[in-house]
């Protein structure tokens, strides 16, 4: 249904709405900025204004992009990456040996391990093994098989660091470019840069799975729009009862019904936003509309009846158990297929700071299985060339044993020098390593790649220039990548 | 929350209020002809008429002129006037505000009467040449001249070349006021051949041969109530007749002057050609038709204007729906995908004339291997998903002779193990993706993890700064014996030496050189 904005009563309001459309549509086509600023407005007037959504959609890419959509596992607590990536066989000869101060060179600790007396070394009890890749092979963890056997897939990030050394900043810092909260984040700049490709599911899905560690709040904020136009957040479905919580008509509501009262709604938010002239008020108009049309897509979007059982059982034993890793992984294959731009997956529960080996084991149990039957899925549907995946956690671990340490038993606290992550899919490198840390994975030896620079290249991966993806907010311009960021070539095919 | 890239409500109203100057400049004339009035019947009667008359009409053509000249000059703010035009034109209209308002002093003094009716007289003498270059830029340079024009150029140049005869003077009768020589609205004249070609900010105007590519047209085709549509609807309209005219005129190639409106024509043109445009999208009303039908379409390369379209979401479309609605973009799509869709022998008949298509996917639909065949004729499809195709190993052949056909996703499509070996056999370099999961095993495996605590501790670095570094290991010159001066410091077969002076430095260098084994 197409609403048509009325003419306004007062005829400065009326140039004024002219002003909008005209001057974003028109003459700001010809700036960058301008462009960015026609996206803006042409999704939030969205399905309203064919021309705006058109002159959106036609404005999304500044270059040919490799993916063309993200699928984005974060990893929440940060796994470590001494006992899943980063392959230090030597410190199995340092057992308890303290860690040398010209390797911590007086970095700041967390509150948890700074008042400890030693900062004993604790090697990984976990045995390595080298799969083949496109170089010279990538030791791995034995705690990721099916991952592992993916290596000529994936390009394996040893070299990643950030700034922040607490989850809450952590997440917030990878997921919108800065440590302060209330900026928008990775999945919804992608959702405002390049919009929708199925217009009845929202362009940024959000899927949560507990962990069985220690696990840390997740904020919505960690998918919010900021200062973006709101239909931009993130969607988050949840796992149990109901994916969207109020999205069924109650009962003796028909759909009739439910449209009746949308258009009347409607109706008077476009009255609404005439006099306040407030943008929200078309986010709002918009949301409903999407709420309308979820109505019919998410409950086929979610029955998994026409799932075969060969492929149900790629994805593990866990796959029908609502809010599983397993099960959400399966949905984001569904997502993708059904055209959701930007779809998140959170695992909960790595902040491993004592027992790690016993919560690392389940952990990884939990999502290496369902993560690598994605890529397979996804591979073998051809659908793995123009989708860009991460695999991804705030920070990494310490070398040294938070608590005790003995040969089967060690803790690790949060370590922000350097971590693993790995990326697949559409325009990354595929079996590749980059960076090295020291030996003893506290320092970058070779390659860093901070958040930024991540940022950035995934963006152009999506065929998004990092410098032009801005939104004017409170008299500037912002980006994703604040004023930082390099795209690099070494993470790109 | 008001979005900030919006103009603000000042701006509006700033706006508003320059585009009140047409209305408000015609005060002053008037009041000037009645000041003018006055001085005429104050001679006819030989006495003079209430001085408070002259005094309020004088005060009144002050303010106006003043008014006039602020909204104005607000107005020229927003740009599109040509910039020769608009200088006179300000100039003008600033000298006749101020000659106004010294007016409205001058007139209280009797003593200085010679000079008052010297400032009316000035009025008069430039209401004219202010007004008459501001209508030339509203309504177009030529507009009190244009009725004479017509027939004299139907005199002057009797020619059979259509576009100067039938063509252009649709242009000028409904287009030129606003894009021609004094506003160019766009960037886009329309009063020449070469002009109308080399287009605007948004690209040419036409295409030669194609109207319905013609920015022209299209813009002239939509709804009178779209914002796009031209001319804007308070203006005159293009008559059907004279749209007629425009489409014939395009679809036989856009001639005038006699030769083809070709780029050489262009390049060949007076003025300089503009930066070569894009390659021309697809048009913007075929793109709002398929996403009214849930088809996506995106532009994915700004560069050459290619398309991706995704028909996932469409699958109530049937078949010949579906084709038609990919046919109206057909030369730019570069990906497409109608998976799920119900897609058959008329879509895949609308694929075969995509010349640009590179990327398709055909999974989970029902299109036969016999339709396959026809992609043969696609010239650029390197990536093909076949998966969950109810086909069989008959589609070697067709899969063999697609030209460009780089990788084929073929999960479930029937296409056999064996079969996909022959089709490598016929084209090796063919990536033939059957959908196989097997695990990679690993290429080795270390011993279970034994710990030591018996590895030597890293060297830590020496802490050597750079200051430590380059201090001299001497302290007396190695060539004068004088003590050594800091500022003369070499490095030489790893040691550091000090010299008192640069004449030492030099002569070490030579001694150095002269006694070294060549």
């Amino acid at each position: 249904m197409t609403h048509e904005i009325r003419p306004a009563s007062h005829p400065v309001e009326q140039h004024y709405l002219d002003l909008t459309r005209r001057r974003f549509f028109g003459s700001c086509a010809r700036t960058v900025t301008g462009a960015l600023g026609g996206v803006a407005l042409g999704s939030l007037l969205g399905p309203m204004l064919g021309a705006g959504q058109l002159e959106a959609r036609q404005r999304g890419v500044h270059a040919r992009p490799k993916a063309k959509r993200v699928i984005y596992m974060h990893m929440e607590g940060a796994p470590s990456q001494i006992d899943l990536y980063d392959y230090k066989p030597e410190l199995r000869r340092r057992f308890n040996q303290d860690l040398p101060d010209s390797i911590r060179q007086g970095q700041r600790l967390t509150g948890m391990t700074s008042g400890q007396a030693r900062f004993p070394v604790a090697p990984s009890m976990f045995r390595f093994s080298r799969y083949a890749n496109n170089e010279n092979g990538v030791w791995l963890s034995e705690l990721l098989p099916h991952t592992a056997s993916l290596a000529k897939d994936i390009c394996f990030v040893h070299s990643m660091h950030t700034e922040a050394i607490n989850h809450e900043p952590g997440i917030t810092f990878f997921q919108t470019g800065t440590q302060q909260p209330g900026r928008p984040s990775f999945g919804s700049w992608v959702s405002y840069g390049l919009g929708n490709i199925n217009s009845n599911l929202p362009s940024f899905v959000v899927l949560i799975s507990q962990g069985f560690g220690n696990m840390q709040a997740l904020s919505a904020r960690f998918w919010g729009s900021g200062f973006l136009p709101s239909e931009h957040q993130g969607c988050k479905l949840r796992s149990e009862g109901d994916p969207v919580l109020y999205l069924k008509d109650p009962p003796g509501v028909t759909r009739a019904d439910r449209r009746a009262m949308l258009d009347l709604v409607g109706e008077l938010n476009e009255r609404e936003m005439e006099r306040s002239l407030d943008p929200e008020v078309r986010a709002r108009i918009a949301q409903a509309e999407m709420a309308y049309r979820m109505q019919m897509s998410v409950p086929e979007l979610v029955d998994l009846s026409t799932e075969d059982d060969e492929t149900l059982a790629l994805y593990g034993s866990e796959v029908k158990k609502p809010g599983t890793f397993a099960s959400n992984c399966l949905l984001a294959r569904r997502l993708a297929e059904r055209g959701v731009r930007f779809i998140q997956l959170y695992m909960r529960g790595w902040d491993a700071h004592n027992n790690l080996p016993d919560e690392i084991r389940k952990q990884c149990a939990a999502v290496d299985q369902p993560q690598a039957a994605l890529i397979k899925d996804l591979k073998r549907r051809g659908m793995l060339d123009d989708t860009l995946i991460i695999w991804a956690g705030e920070f990494g671990r310490t070398v040294y044993s938070q608590g005790t340490l003995s040969e089967t038993n060690y803790g690790r606290d949060h370590h922000p020098r350097c971590y693993s992550i790995w990326l697949c899919g559409g325009g990354i490198k595929p079996g590749v390593s980059i960076g090295k840390t020291d030996e003893y994975s506290y320092n970058i030896v070779e390659n860093p790649v901070d958040v930024h620079d991540l940022h950035a290249t995934l963006l152009h991966v999506l065929g998004l220039q990092h410098e032009q993806l801005t939104y004017r907010h409170e008299g500037r311009d912002f980006r994703l990548t604040d004023v930082f960021g390099k795209v690099r070539p070494e993470m790109l095919a | 929350m008001i979005d900030p890239q919006v103009p603000t409500t000042a701006d509006a109203a700033w706006q508003f209020l320059g585009r009140l100057h047409p209305m408000v400049l015609h005060l002053p004339i008037g009041l000037l002809a009645g000041l003018v009035t006055i001085e005429l019947v104050e001679l006819s009667r030989g006495r003079p008429l209430d001085r408070s008359v002259r005094a309020t009409l004088s005060w009144l053509l002050a303010g106006s002129a003043v008014v006039s000249m602020i909204t104005g000059l607000v107005l020229a703010n927003e740009g599109g006037y040509g910039d020769d035009a608009l200088a006179r034109h300000r100039l003008l209209g600033i000298v006749f505000a101020v000659i106004a308002t010294l007016l409205a002093f001058l007139q209280r003094r009797q003593r200085q009467r010679a000079l008052y009716v010297a400032g009316l007289v000035a009025c008069c003498g430039l209401a004219l040449p202010v007004g008459h270059i501001g209508a030339g830029m509203t309504h177009g340079e030529d507009f009190l001249t244009a009725p004479f024009r017509t027939a004299s150029r139907e005199v002057a140049a009797p020619t059979d070349d259509e576009f100067t005869r039938v063509v252009l003077p649709v242009f000028d009768a409904k287009c030129v006021t606003c894009h021609g020589p004094s506003k160019r609205k766009g960037k886009l004249r329309l009063d020449s051949g070469q002009a109308i070609l080399a287009g605007g900010s948004e690209g040419p105007a036409v295409v030669p041969g194609d109207p319905a590519q013609s920015l022209l047209l299209q813009r002239i085709r939509l709804p009178l109530d779209d914002d796009e549509h031209m001319p804007p609807s308070d203006h005159p309209q293009l008559t059907p007749k004279e749209i007629e005219v425009l489409e014939s005129w395009i679809a036989s190639g856009a001639k005038f002057g006699g030769a083809a409106a070709t780029p050489s024509a262009v390049a060949a043109a007076d003025e300089p050609p503009p930066p070569a445009p894009k390659p021309l999208g697809p048009s913007a009303g075929s793109i709002r038709i398929l996403l009214d039908a849930q088809i996506h379409a995106e532009i994915v390369d700004p560069e050459m204007q290619l398309l991706w379209v995704d028909a996932g979401a469409a699958r109530d479309l049937d078949d010949t729906a579906l084709a038609h609605l990919l046919e109206s973009v057909a030369p730019h799509i570069v990906t497409l995908s109608v998976s799920g869709t119900k897609a058959a022998d008329a879509t895949i008949a609308a694929i075969a004339k995509m010349p640009k298509l590179e990327r398709l996917d055909l999974s989970g639909t029902a299109v036969t291997g016999i339709a396959l065949e026809r992609l043969r004729d696609v010239p650029s499809l390197a990536t093909l998903n076949i998966t969950r195709l109810p086909l069989n190993d008959g589609i070697i052949d067709a899969l063999a002779s697609m030209p460009s056909l780089a990788v084929v996703h073929a999960w479930r499509s029937g296409l056999s193990a064996e079969g996909a070996r022959t089709l490598s056999e016929r084209r090796p370099s063919l990536i033939i993706d059957l959908g196989d999961v097997a695990a990679a095993a690993p290429a080795e495996t270390e011993p279970p993890p034994a710990f030591s605590s018996d590895a030597p501790l890293p060297v830590p670095s020496t802490g050597l700064t750079l200051a430590d570094a380059l201090k001299p290991s001497n302290t007396a010159c190695p060539i004068s014996g004088a003590p050594i001066d800091p500022r003369f410091v070499i490095v030489h077969d790893g040691k550091v030496i000090g010299f008192c002076c640069e004449k030492c430095v030099a002569q070490f260098y030579a001694k150095l050189l002269g006694t070294a084994p060549q």
